[in-house]
């Protein structure tokens, strides 16, 4: 066998070995089956030519030549048509292919006449070179229009190209110039120039480009078969090498493989052979796992993994945690994130529940792009961006086109390769988004069978995880409503409680302030009945009579003040829409009128100023505020010290008593001024004046009993009536309080 | 009729009382001192030595609670008998009043002014 025949040799084992692989990766592809036709092609003309390179005589040597060349002839428009078939335009160009391979069939014609290999002869070293035909030359110009043209089509795809596809084309379209040099350093021979093919063999180069491709980038996506036939390659080395060692042993020691004691060893080296074999089937694995095929995963054993992994995990985060890392790990890629449906949202919202490498600047939209939400829960598989150019070209509907555009554009924006919908019952929960992977490489098709397998258990877990959360979120709810209601009673015990001590104390005081007159009326009325007074100066008697007296009116005051306090304890007392009109100087005018006696029994000087144009009207229950006034009047005139000893007044002074009532208009306010000279308040004291039960103390030192309600109820008609009261005070100057009530209009 | 007045002190803020009390146990033959704040009332019963004390729980600003815990803590008053005399008819005072050391706990409305005098007269002849 000389150098010729073995490198035509080689050139068809290496074709042949691509060509199945190729064809049984995808029978169907265009690609696929385009090449196989090309490889059909190389393999019939590599074959044939070996036959002539062992030709001994000249029939069978041109008959071998005529047969290489049946084959070279299909080889430029099958290489055409694989070239259309990789840049998709076979189908565009199809009228062309059909009449390329109708005038390649006429080329088939001619080569079975003298037209196209006329004869053989010796040349240099060969003894059997072929002569051209007339038909030859027309066939070789042919030939080098097809093949520059097509490769030109190859380089410029290659050049329109980015990323991937880019070095894939790279080391296809490398693989056949230099495939395609080298075989066409057979034909220079034919025309006497004395330059042997020694590059015949360099036409094998465009396997290597092509497996280079394969292997490297993923072209035509079979690099997992390749590793597959990588491993099975090697363990039909492996036992074609045992065989061999195990026989010539056999030989050399006992002389035959079929004896006793060849039965025997034979015994121990059959399960030795299975373990070596056993292991060699797991190194070869590694092998090609660590130095082809970097990325390649165990599929079963990571789908067992996160099976086992998603089963324990009940809590979302920790779920969301695991698929992406898992997913990352296993693809070895650069970025990927998880995004869930937000429910309770409408629209849906799609919102980021793990993001591992992806650039959160540049935002991804995804989130509320309803085109990709709409495709995947229609389609219910993996989208890969790279699929997108093929989408776009294949819809006819003008929306889905600019749909599939807009996605790609955010797709790259975000660099994301691939969109993985996690899927609930059939229903869209969420998106798995995958960038890149570390070494560049695409997507297999068994990667996505991987992921779409992985994300369909995700899809479960995460809605299992989903309901867990809602019923815990539904018993935290609940416990907080029981809490909050616990909290509630537990509030409304405690002002209970409050309310009854309040109450209890309320009692205590208001027994005691109608048991002191009550007392000292009972006390002057059994000893008249006794007969203690007749014994007693007319005088004092008299005094006796007047203190009795007082004290009963004192006690109307009590019970008729503890009334009043309990009704604006029990409900605060607010104008209403009902509440009438009145003129405050009206009210004024009454309480004048009535208290005029008790001022002059003082020789207290009571004046009103009343103003001269009308006040305007406010909104004011008259009975209430009559009562306000009355408190504060009396209150002035009580507290101011007579110049003589008069019934009740038992203090006196020089200085003679002055209490001056007068009103002004400021901003809408009316404000009435109770002026008058008397007794002051302690400063200590003004801050609880108006509390209930509270005196102060040189008011007590005046007048022991007192319900100590007043000013309370004065507070309390005031503010219901949206009004304010305060005091000013000097200690045994005189005091002035300020009430100041809103004119009807403010109010609604 | 004792050959010698019984000496009361009366403490009490409310004038109104201190002129009933004072005209009906006057009337009785006691001689009756007064004072309407507790301060004054401790110094009289120190340098009065009364044979009883009539005291009021509610005074100005002063806790009467307070003043017979005094009285009873000085060894000049602590043997003067106190009763006292008020409208601040609680059941926890009355006992505490007792724990102090007053002999009676009179609710003045519930009683008219001979009744207090005859329970005086009953406190002093025990003596």
């Amino acid at each position: 066998m000389n150098f010729y025949a073995f490198s035509a040799l080689f050139i068809a084992s290496t074709t042949f070995i691509l060509g199945i692989i190729v064809y049984t990766k995808n029978r169907k592809g265009a690609v696929n089956k385009a090449f196989s036709y090309f490889a059909i092609c190389v393999f019939f003309w590599s074959v044939a030519y070996y036959f002539w390179q062992v030709s001994h005589d000249a029939t069978s040597a041109l008959f071998y030549c005529r047969l290489l060349m049946a084959g070279a002839i299909f080889v430029p428009v099958t290489y055409l048509h694989f070239v259309l078939a990789l840049i998709k335009k076979a189908d565009k160009k199809s009228n062309f292919l059909a009449i390329s391979y109708f005038l390649f069939f006429i080329f088939l014609l001619t080569d079975l006449t003298p037209l196209f290999v006329n004869r053989v002869e010796p040349l240099l070293n060969f003894p059997f070179w072929p002569r051209p035909g007339i038909a030859f030359h027309l066939f070789l110009s042919m030939w080098f229009v097809y093949v520059c043209y097509t490769t030109y089509l190859l380089y410029t795809a290659y050049k329109n190209s980015t990323g991937l596809i880019r070095d894939q084309v790279k080391y296809v379209l490398w693989g056949f110039i230099i495939g395609f040099i080298a075989g066409s350093s057979n034909y220079i021979l034919w025309y006497k120039i004395p330059i042997p093919p020694y590059l015949n063999i360099l036409g094998s180069v465009y396997v290597a480009g092509m497996a280079y491709s394969i292997i490297r980038y993923r072209f035509m996506d079979i690099r997992i078969v390749a590793r597959r036939i990588f491993i099975f390659i090697g363990q039909a080395v492996l036992t074609y090498i045992a065989f061999y060692l195990v026989a010539w042993i056999y030989e050399k020691n006992f002389g035959s493989i079929f004896n006793n004691t060849s039965y025997l060893i034979g015994i121990l080296i059959a399960p030795a052979f299975v373990a070596i074999f056993y292991w060699f089937n797991n190194v070869s694995q590694r092998f090609a796992n660590k130095y082809l095929f970097a990325s390649l995963y165990n599929y079963q054993e990571t789908i067992n993994k996160l099976s086992r992994e998603l089963n324990y995990l009940i809590d979302l985060k920790k779920i969301i945690d695991s698929i992406v890392n898992t997913i990352k790990q296993t693809m070895q890629l650069e970025r990927a994130g998880v995004l869930l449906s937000d429910e309770s949202q409408k629209p849906v919202h799609y919102q980021i529940a793990k993001t591992l490498g992806f650039n959160v600047q540049n935002g991804i939209s995804l989130v509320s792009d309803n085109f990709l939400t709409q495709y995947l829960q229609k389609s219910k598989v993996p989208l890969v961006r790279d699929e997108l150019d093929y989408f776009i070209e294949n819809t006819r509907l003008k929306n889905e086109k600019e749909g599939f555009a807009k996605l790609k554009d955010n797709m790259t924006r975000i660099e994301a390769s691939l969109c993985l919908p996690l899927l609930s019952s059939s229903k869209l929960i969420g998106i798995i988004v995958l960038g890149e992977k570390i070494s560049g490489d695409a997507y297999t098709k068994e990667d996505l069978e991987l992921l779409t397998t992985l994300s369909y258990q995700a899809g479960i877990a995460i809605d299992n995880a989903r309901l867990y959360q809602e019923v815990q979120d539904f018993s935290q709810t609940l416990k907080q409503k029981v809490d909050e209601q616990t909290k509630d009673i537990q509030m409304k015990a405690d002002h209970l409680e409050k309310l009854l001590k309040m109450r209890s104390e309320f009692l205590d005081i208001a027994s005691h302030q109608l048991r002191t007159p009550t007392s000292v009326i009972k006390g002057i009325m059994s000893m008249m009945v006794e007969g203690d007074l007749e014994r007693m100066p007319k005088e004092k008697q008299k005094e006796f009579v007047q203190s009795a007296f007082e004290k009963s009116l004192k006690l109307e005051q009590i019970i008729h003040d503890l009334l009043t306090a309990s009704e604006f304890d029990s409900k605060k007392y607010e104008i209403n829409t009902a509440t009438p009109k009145i003129q405050l100087e009206d009210v004024i005018d009454k309480i004048i009128k009535s208290s005029q006696f008790a001022a002059s029994q003082r020789e207290i000087k009571l004046s009103w100023q009343k103003p001269k144009q009308a006040l305007p009207p406010i909104f004011g229950e008259s009975r209430y505020l009559e009562e306000a006034f009355s408190n504060l009047i009396d209150n002035a005139i009580k507290y101011t010290p007579s110049t003589k000893k008069v019934n009740e007044a038992r203090a006196t002074r020089e200085t003679s008593g002055i209490v001056e009532i007068s009103s002004e208009l400021s901003n809408q306010d009316i404000i009435v001024k109770v002026k008058d000279n008397g007794i002051g308040i302690p400063k200590e004291e003004i801050g609880k004046l108006f509390q209930k039960f509270t005196r102060a103390i040189n008011a007590t030192e005046m007048y022991t009993d007192g319900s100590g309600l007043g000013l309370f109820i004065v507070k309390e008609i005031i503010e219901g009536h949206h009004g304010k009261v305060w005091v000013e005070s000097e200690i045994n100057k005189g005091t002035t309080f300020y009430v100041s009530l809103p004119v009807a209009i403010n109010i609604k | 009729m004792p050959t010698k007045k019984n000496r009361i002190l009366f403490i009490e803020d409310d004038v109104d009382q201190i002129f009933l009390y004072q005209s009906k146990f006057e009337l009785e033959g006691f001689e009756f001192l007064t004072a309407r704040y507790g301060r004054d009332g401790l110094a009289i019963a120190v340098e009065k030595q009364p044979d009883l004390i009539l005291l009021d729980l509610v005074l100005i600003k002063e806790d009467g609670m307070e003043i017979l815990k005094q009285l009873k803590e000085d060894g000049k008053t602590k043997k003067i008998p106190v009763i006292i005399l008020t409208n601040l008819a609680k059941k926890d005072l009355a006992e505490k009043s007792k724990e102090l050391g007053a002999v009676d706990f009179i609710v003045k409305a519930e009683v008219t002014p001979t009744d207090i005098v005859s329970k005086v007269k009953k406190v002093l002849s025990n003596e």
